[in-house]
């Protein structure tokens, strides 16, 4: 069935339209905002005429252009080997060879939902977020076969899990079942119940602000110098500060409620299922995704627990991957958005084996100093003198202490810990954030001390991993010394050499000295 | 506690060092000499002037007189055939552990000024980040590439 080059499915062509449309768009209107913004010139009507003009031309020059592309674009699979031609101006050809697929991903917007279509994605090492390959259309059945005819030829990479791992697989569904037959397996998913609460916590920051509003509105409006009530008298001022008080909560809601909503159309008909050496993850309502995690190319696992689902004991669970479309913008991809706590475990004892948490270890008392030092010095630099020159600047002493309230709790959620084989390090940002990181996945170790630490005994550790850069490193600061540096031991004498030919040959050679 | 690591970098690279710093300096050295016109033609109270000038003067010799040779004393590293350990940082004191199997690649660079005085740097890739160890002389750090490059060539499940 795919032995001859292929077109997709018609639709492909709004696939590539879609693509111009949105660049068309902003740089007409850019242009239009320029115009308009010559003030009174009789020439403007003209700008606003080309300007629409200009914009229906490259509306239609996008449908154009995206049918001349869809034609262009042939896939075939050649004796195994994928073949794809695409490219009008710059052709492209590319050959991809089932063994360097590192994964197989579909996505759906909601034209395509309707006409049962999916873009298949289709991802190699070290391309980053970007996919190999895009097949923009083909129906949810063809990208079935097609997964299944590039995985039939992929040579499976030997994973060096733990023994915990077969004994997983043997429990699961999946094991019996073999690589070659229906690919399902253990699958979790989301009840209506859990999607609502999900929705419900996804944004804690509206909340508090709707919260906190009528407080801070209350006494901007009462006490800064020149407000309104000054003026205008004790009832005008009442009105101004309710009116004040009703817009932040009304605007605080909206954003609440926008958000859940977001978050509710993510994670509709979620799902994640544990086949052979992959987690699948499926959701979403109006664009549905289906993303496939390789196993061994998880580099570490991620409890997070945001702050409204950690008042309520829930905790998501993401993985960090090497070279994988995360499909999320903060780092990690989400293979569960809210657990209890013994859930997650028994989900990553199935989904992700071999990391089992281990018991966390706090920070010294000695510590806690650091951590509100480090978070009000620069706040309190700064205001200190804002609040002895201006009015009412003491106010602003507020950000400080927030800071140092914030600091405690840093202190008090900060933690590592360590078994024979994984690293847990446990930090607070906004959320809590618990990394477990197994030792063979880790690139390198730091230890590093400032003045003030050397002298308390105390020292930050940081472990890069393989992963998207802006995550790829994890810190606990202002650790027990000794404990770091049992960490730089622990990472050092964990390793299992496999020598290979070319180490000898180089010592013959005399190279190594 | 570990002990450090057993190589100092190659000692040129304190004139290097104060060489760049030399030019890092002239930003200061300008402010100074700017402070003390201003003092001098009466436009700022002089002794304010004079202390400011001095001050910024300071700073200009701190950063090429002392900072280059307290990184200097401050920079080792050592490679074992298990992991390259490096130990380094004037203010913020880092101590740098990378397996030797997590290892990608290694280079070797000069800029034209390390190239002028004969030395190399030395850039340890891994999957997380980079590496580099600075100023070493050409012929110790290629062969420390090469070593690292050998030792490197090891498999375990990669990345």
């Amino acid at each position: 069935m795919w032995s001859e080059p292929r077109r997709t499915h018609p639709a492909g062509v709004l696939f590539y339209t879609l693509r111009h449309v949105g660049a068309v768009f902003t740089s007409t209107l850019g242009f239009l905002f320029a115009v308009v913004s010559v003030r009174a010139d009789p020439r403007v009507g003209f700008g606003v005429l080309f300007a629409v003009v200009a914009l229906i031309l490259a509306a239609v020059g996008s449908v154009v252009l995206g049918l001349l592309q869809w034609r262009r674009f042939t896939f075939m699979i050649d004796d195994g080997t994928l073949r794809v031609e695409q490219g009008l101006v710059i052709r492209k050809s590319t050959r991809l060879t089932p063994e360097r697929i590192q994964s197989i991903d579909t996505k759906a917007n909601i034209v395509f939902r309707i006409l049962g279509l999916v873009t298949v994605d289709i991802h190699t090492a070290g391309r980053g977020q970007a996919p190999e390959v895009s097949i923009p259309a083909l129906t949810e059945e063809e990208a079935r076969d097609l997964a299944e005819a590039l995985r039939a030829r992929r040579v499976t990479v030997s994973v060096s899990m733990p023994a915990t791992m077969e004994d997983v697989s043997a429990d699961g569904e999946s094991a019996e079942a073999g690589a070659m037959s229906p690919r399902t397996g253990p699958t979790w998913s989301l009840s209506a119940t859990e999607l609502a609460i999900v929705s419900a916590t996804s944004n804690g920051g509206p909340l508090v602000m709707a919260a906190l509003g009528p407080v801070i509105a209350a006494t901007a409006t009462a006490v800064l110098p020149g407000s309104p009530v000054v003026g205008a008298g004790a009832v005008g001022g009442f009105v101004v500060v309710g009116m004040a008080v009703l817009g932040l909560v009304s605007l605080s809601v909206f954003a609440w409620l926008t958000g859940g909503v977001a978050t509710a159309l993510r994670y509709w008909d979620f799902a994640t299922t544990r086949t052979d050496g992959e987690v699948r993850v499926e959701q979403g309502l109006l664009q549905r995704n289906t993303r496939n995690v390789p196993l061994d190319r998880v580099q570490a696992v991620r409890l997070i627990e945001g702050p409204l689902r950690q008042m309520i004991g829930r905790v998501t669970v993401g993985v960090d991957s090497a070279g994988i479309a995360t499909g999320s913008e903060f780092g990690p991809t989400v293979l569960h958005p809210m657990l209890t706590k013994p859930e997650a475990r028994r989900f990553c004892d199935l989904m992700v084996p071999g990391h089992d948490a281990p018991s966390l270890v706090p920070l010294p008392e000695r510590s806690r100093r650091r951590y509100v030092i480090r978070a009000v010095a620069l706040p309190l630099l700064v205001f200190v003198p804002v609040a002895v020159l201006v009015p009412f600047g003491w106010l602003l002493l507020l950000l400080p202490m927030g800071a140092a309230g914030w600091a405690l709790l840093a202190f008090a959620d900060a933690a590592w810990g360590r078994n024979d084989d994984v690293l847990a390090m446990r930090w607070r940002s906004v959320g809590r954030t618990t990394a477990l990181v197994r030792r063979a996945r880790i690139q390198s170790i730091a230890v590093s001390q400032h003045p003030l630490q050397r002298i308390a005994g105390l020292a930050s550790v940081s472990v890069r991993v393989a992963a998207s850069p802006a995550t790829a490193v994890f810190t606990i600061r202002h650790m027990e010394q000794t404990d770091a540096e049992t960490l730089l031991d622990w990472v050092s004498h964990g390793r299992r050499r496999v020598p290979v030919q070319g180490r000898r040959a180089g010592r013959e050679h005399g190279i190594v000295t | 506690m570990r002990p450090d690591p057993s190589e100092r970098i190659d000692g040129r690279a304190v004139t290097v060092w104060r060489i760049a710093g030399a030019v890092g300096a002239l930003v200061p050295a300008i402010c100074a000499g700017v402070l003390g016109g201003l003092a001098i033609a009466g436009f700022i109270s002089a002794p304010l002037g004079i202390a400011g000038a001095v001050a910024l003067m300071v700073l200009g010799i701190v950063m090429v007189a002392v900072i280059p040779k307290v990184r200097w004393i401050r920079w080792r590293y050592e490679v074992s055939e298990d992991e390259i350990y490096l130990r380094h940082g004037l203010w913020i004191r880092t101590r740098t552990l990378v397996p030797m199997t997590r290892v990608q690649h290694v280079d070797t660079k000069a800029g034209p000024l390390l190239r002028a005085f004969g030395l190399s740097s030395v850039t340890v890739a891994t999957a997380g980040g980079e590496h580099e160890i600075p100023a070493l002389s050409d012929e110790v750090a290629d062969r420390l590439r090469d070593r690292i490059a050998v030792l490197a060539r090891v498999t375990e499940d990669v990345v």
